[in-house]
């Protein structure tokens, strides 16, 4: 069963428009942003099944994570 | 007018005198409102040279369109006036409530001019207006004078108050609100303090005319339907700005020990989360709000609440002074409001003394006996109490640290970190030349409200100096202040990234014309050049090196961090800065040009 990576505002620009992807688990969530091009650096926020995590998690199976830009700053 | 509250009060402290003048359409068209209304009335009514302390500088305060009005963050007014801090343009964005009861009291702006010969109160109650006695209210502080006006007078006054801090004038002395909101950069209190205003206290019944109600309130209600269903809305609401400090250790932009490093030891105990589960005890919006960023906090140790703190106050009076006791940071937070100091200049300033300290170049002898060692939670509590009655050391610190630098010498100008006098807020920027450039040439000196683009320098390449980040900044120069024209809160599209084109119908049905963002943009290009024709009126010699960082940045890198090692070249300073020049349309010591001025229609109003 694939997670669910779920890109806020301005990311979705690296999945084609689309909020949502499905991936594989077995891969850190760094791993699979770079892979759509998306600099983990600027990632301030991950959220696995509505608890913070770091970029570092490996995608468990049926898992849900968003992770939220910061475009604008304070 | 729609939109509008039609008039404009004019209060003369001098001779206790009132007037109500009508908002004038072609200032609306043209300016919108908020910081719009402000630098257009500063250019026109402060005279040229004026001293910032002195009669003839004004307070501008203006609300927008958007201001008390059914839409996600319309809580926001500006206070503009000549900065004493910084010698050129103040602009200070205030939440809370202020700016709603301010429209319903029938008033788009208020201007404060003059001096009042003795301490006073401005009490607005719809047309009932008054200049009372405030000589029983002077030398308090700022909780203790809004509980005093909300316990007699009810909950749905609002009140704007300064505390021992503008009242002693101290150049960056903040207007304190609701118990935790401020104006608080540049020295706005300090001006009212001048003006021996301790407190403006408001209360209106009246309605705001709009051109299509139906409309209204469709569009207002896609914006709070979109703030409800944005995917950051929980974290947001739980955490506020703070959910950025690790993220800012981690990337290095976190100020640490006087911006001499990116990144803190003890961060993980100033961090968001760790600040929820230990100190906060609820979340506080303003106006209209429905993503509260405000944490109210409990410190046990000291036996206290306060709003906050918020990022930049952890930035600034934790890591920035070597603690990492949240606790100790919400305390310090909670005596710079009730004393009416901004908290990211005292924080800045204190830094600043404990490197000279560290360094050698203070001893105790200079520091009233403090051991100023970054960490020293104590002596910071001393020197923000003493730079708000001038005191001992901090009547230096009280300058800023431009001119505190200036006075000590020894070297100490090369680790006064500000721009144009405004010490830096919460971001390191040793290597991140967008948001360098940011710091370097916004409008008010060294704050990251105008343009925060330090993700855009870690997606693209932080030390890239590249026209496409020059054109990034300029956008959001031109673009985020349009959120404090309208008299709103940027929020909600910085934080929950919600469609920024919902706001264009909201305005349409409010005001009854349709403005585009490509308009507002305009708008905003016009203010920006507007600010800077300012500076360069009020300060002989003004350019380029002006707009020059702190020296930190490109001559200083960390010793440790993400950043060790790391700064900017003053070469790419200066090609940032050539760059910019020529995307505003400026010439190579950075002021419009005529063709600029013409362009953009501010022959007339810049004459």
């Amino acid at each position: 069963m694939p997670a669910t990576l779920r890109l806020s505002g301005p990311l979705r620009d690296f999945n084609g428009g689309k909020p949502e992807l499905q991936v594989q688990p077995g891969r850190t969530i760094r791993e699979v942003i770079t892979d759509l091009g998306i600099v983990p650096e600027t990632i301030a926020v991950v959220v696995v099944n509505e608890e913070q995590q770091t970029k570092d998690y490996i995608f468990q199976e049926g898992d849900v994570v968003l992770v939220l830009a910061i475009i604008g700053g304070g | 007018m729609n939109g509008y509250a039609g008039r404009i009060l004019r209060v003369n402290l001098t001779n206790g005198t009132f007037t109500k003048e009508p908002t004038p359409a072609a200032l609306a068209r043209d300016f919108i409102g908020g910081r719009g209304f402000g630098i257009y009335l500063l250019l026109k009514e402060v005279p040229q040279g004026a001293d910032p302390l002195g009669p003839e500088n004004k307070i501008f305060i203006s609300s927008g369109p958007i201001s008390g009005m059914l839409i996600p963050g319309g809580g926001k007014c500006d206070w503009t006036t000549k900065a004493p801090l910084t010698g050129g343009y103040a602009s200070a964005s205030m939440g809370g409530h202020f700016t709603a009861e301010m429209r319903y009291a029938g008033l788009d702006s208020i201007i404060l001019e003059g001096v009042s010969p003795k301490p006073v109160t401005l009490f607005i109650d719809d047309d009932k207006i008054e200049l009372r006695d405030a000589s029983d209210l002077w030398g308090k502080n700022t909780f203790m004078v809004e509980k005093q006006f909300k316990d007699k007078l009810g909950e749905e006054y609002q009140i704007a108050v300064i505390g021992p801090g503008g009242e002693n004038m101290v150049p960056y002395a903040c207007v304190n609100h609701d118990y935790g909101r401020q104006a608080g950069r540049g020295g706005v209190g300090a001006v009212m303090g001048s003006k021996k205003l301790k407190a403006i206290v408001l209360h209106g019944t009246k309605s705001i005319p709009v051109a299509d109600p139906a409309a209204y309130r469709k569009a207002g209600m896609a914006l709070y339907k979109a703030c409800k269903e944005a995917d950051g809305l929980k974290q947001w609401t739980s955490y506020g700005t703070t959910q950025v400090v690790s993220w800012c250790d981690e990337v290095g932009a976190l100020p640490t020990r006087n911006f001499s490093a990116g990144s803190f030891e003890g961060a993980s105990t100033l961090s968001g989360p760790y600040m929820r589960e230990h100190i906060v005890i609820t979340d506080k919006g303003c106006f209209g709000c429905p993503c509260p960023c405000g944490k109210y906090s409990r410190m046990k140790k000291y036996n206290s609440n306060v709003e906050g703190p918020e990022y930049e106050t952890i930035g600034l009076c934790g890591s920035n002074l070597g603690i990492a006791d949240i606790e100790s940071v919400a305390q310090a937070n909670l005596l710079c409001d009730d004393l009416g100091i901004d908290t990211i200049s005292a924080g800045n300033a204190i830094g600043w003394a404990m490197e000279c300290y560290e360094k050698g170049i203070f001893t105790k002898k200079d520091t009233d006996g403090l051991d100023l060692k970054f960490g020293n939670v104590e002596a910071v509590f001393t020197m923000i109490e003493k730079i708000a009655r001038r005191e001992g050391l901090g009547a230096l610190l009280s300058e800023g640290v431009k001119r505190a630098s200036k006075k000590v010498g020894q070297g100490t100008e090369k680790f006064a970190i500000h721009v144009k006098g405004m010490e830096q807020s919460g971001y390191a920027t040793h290597n991140a030349t967008a948001m360098l450039l940011s710091y370097m040439t916004c409008d008010v000196g060294a704050h990251h409200n105008r343009a925060w683009a330090i993700t855009y320098d870690l997606q693209v390449g932080r030390e890239l100096v590249v026209p496409e980040k020059v054109a990034r900044v300029i956008w959001l120069q031109n673009f985020r202040p349009m959120f404090d024209v309208l008299g709103g809160c940027r929020l909600q599209w910085v934080e929950l990234n919600i469609d920024r084109d919902l706001y264009v119908p909201a305005l349409e049905a409010i005001t009854g014309i349709h403005r585009s963002w490509e308009d507002l943009e305009m708008v905003g290009a016009r203010i920006w050049n507007l600010t800077r024709l300012y500076w360069a009126r009020e300060n002989e010699g003004f350019g380029r090196s002006w707009d020059l960082p702190p020296a930190r940045f490109y001559e200083d890198a960390p010793k440790s961090g993400p950043t060790k090692g790391q700064i900017t070249k003053f070469e790419d300073v200066n090609k940032l800065l050539d760059i910019y020049y020529e995307q505003r349309g400026w010439t190579s010591n950075g002021l419009p040009t005529p063709a600029t001025i013409e362009s953009l229609g501010l022959k007339a109003v810049f004459a």
